[in-house]
C-alpha cells in the first residue's frame, strides 16, 4: 500500500529539488575590463597625479569598486598609462553590462572638484564564462592639483 | 339377596377412582413442587416487569457450553474493536521520518549537485590582478 505512492513520490522530490537548486544557483560569468589612460599628458607624468579611481557596473547587474592610491590595487601609475585588469563576476548572462569608470587626483575621497577623467563601455552579457574588454578613461579637467 | 352392589363391582369402581385420583395428583405435582421451592413463582414476578425477558429465558439454553464464545465471535469481536491510530504507530514515524531525511537530501543534494553544473564557486581572483575583484560571489 505505501510502496506506490512513495514510488510515485520520489522522482517528483527528485525532480523539485534539482530545480529549486537549478534556480537557486547560476553560472557565473566573469568580464575583464582592461583600464587605461588616454589623453593625459606625458610631461609631468600626469598619470601618476590620480589618486583614484572608481568603477561601476550597471545595466544587467549593478557593481562598484573603489580603488586608491592606499590600497596597492596599482594607482599611482608611474609606468605607461595602463591601471591593469579589473575582473567583475556576474551571474548575467543576456542584456549589456556598462562599466564607467572615474579618476580623481584626490585620494581621500570621490570629490567632484577633483575628478580628472572619465569613462565607459558596454558590454554585452551572454553565456560566455570569461569576456574581455577595454576601458579607456579619457581626461576632463586638470582636477584639484 | 342385599341391597348393596356387589362387591366385584364396588371394587373395580374404587379401583378407578384411585387411579384418577392418583393420576391427578401425579400430573399437578412438579407445579406443586416448583410452587413449593418459590422457583417459578418469584420468576414469573420478575420477567412480568418486563414482557421480553420472558421469551428470552424461555429460549435461554441450559448447557452452558452454548453460551461461551466461539473462535468466529471473537475474530468479528476483534475487527470491530476500535484499531490503533496511524499516528501511533511506529511504521508511520518511520516512514514519515525516512521521506523527510529523504527530501532534505535531495534538495540538498540537488542544489549541490547543479551548483557544481553550473560551474560551482566563484573562482579566485587572478594574482596578476592584484585583487582587483569584484562582483557577485566576492
Amino acid at each position: 500500500m505505501m510502496r506506490s505512492p512513495m514510488r510515485r513520490l520520489l522522482p517528483a522530490l527528485a525532480v523539485a529539488a534539482i530545480s529549486a537548486g537549478a534556480a537557486g544557483c547560476n553560472e557565473f560569468h566573469y568580464y575583464d575590463i582592461d583600464v587605461s589612460f588616454v589623453g593625459f599628458s606625458a610631461s609631468g607624468n600626469e598619470v601618476s597625479t590620480i589618486q583614484m579611481v572608481v568603477m561601476t557596473v550597471s545595466g544587467a547587474d549593478n557593481g562598484r569598486i573603489d580603488i586608491s592610491a592606499t590600497q596597492n590595487m596599482g594607482l599611482p601609475v608611474t609606468i605607461g598609462t595602463n591601471l591593469g585588469i579589473f575582473e567583475f563576476a556576474t551571474f548575467a548572462d543576456s542584456g549589456t553590462l556598462t562599466f564607467s569608470a572615474d579618476a580623481y587626483d584626490e585620494n581621500s575621497s570621490a570629490n567632484p572638484m577633483c575628478k580628472t577623467g572619465t569613462g565607459s563601455v558596454q558590454v554585452p552579457a551572454t553565456a560566455t564564462v570569461t569576456n574581455s574588454a577595454k576601458l579607456n578613461i579619457m581626461k576632463t579637467s586638470d582636477g584639484c592639483m | 339377596m342385599s341391597p348393596l352392589a356387589p362387591l366385584r363391582k364396588r371394587t373395580l369402581s374404587a379401583v378407578l377412582a384411585a387411579s384418577l385420583a392418583l393420576a391427578l395428583t401425579v400430573v399437578s405435582l412438579p407445579r406443586v413442587a416448583h410452587a413449593d421451592l418459590g422457583d417459578e413463582p418469584s420468576s414469573k414476578s420478575t420477567s412480568s416487569e418486563g414482557g421480553a425477558g420472558q421469551v428470552e429465558d424461555a429460549d435461554k439454553p441450559k448447557d452452558g457450553s452454548l453460551l461461551e464464545k466461539k473462535p468466529a465471535d471473537a475474530a468479528v469481536q476483534k475487527a470491530a474493536a476500535p484499531s490503533t491510530p496511524f499516528y501511533e504507530k511506529w511504521q508511520f514515524w518511520a516512514i514519515t521520518g525516512a521521506v523527510i531525511v529523504g527530501a532534505i537530501a535531495l534538495i540538498w543534494g540537488g542544489q549541490a549537485l547543479a551548483h557544481q553544473l553550473n560551474g560551482g564557486d566563484v573562482r579566485p581572483c587572478n594574482t596578476d590582478f592584484e585583487g582587483r575583484c569584484f562582483g557577485e560571489g566576492r
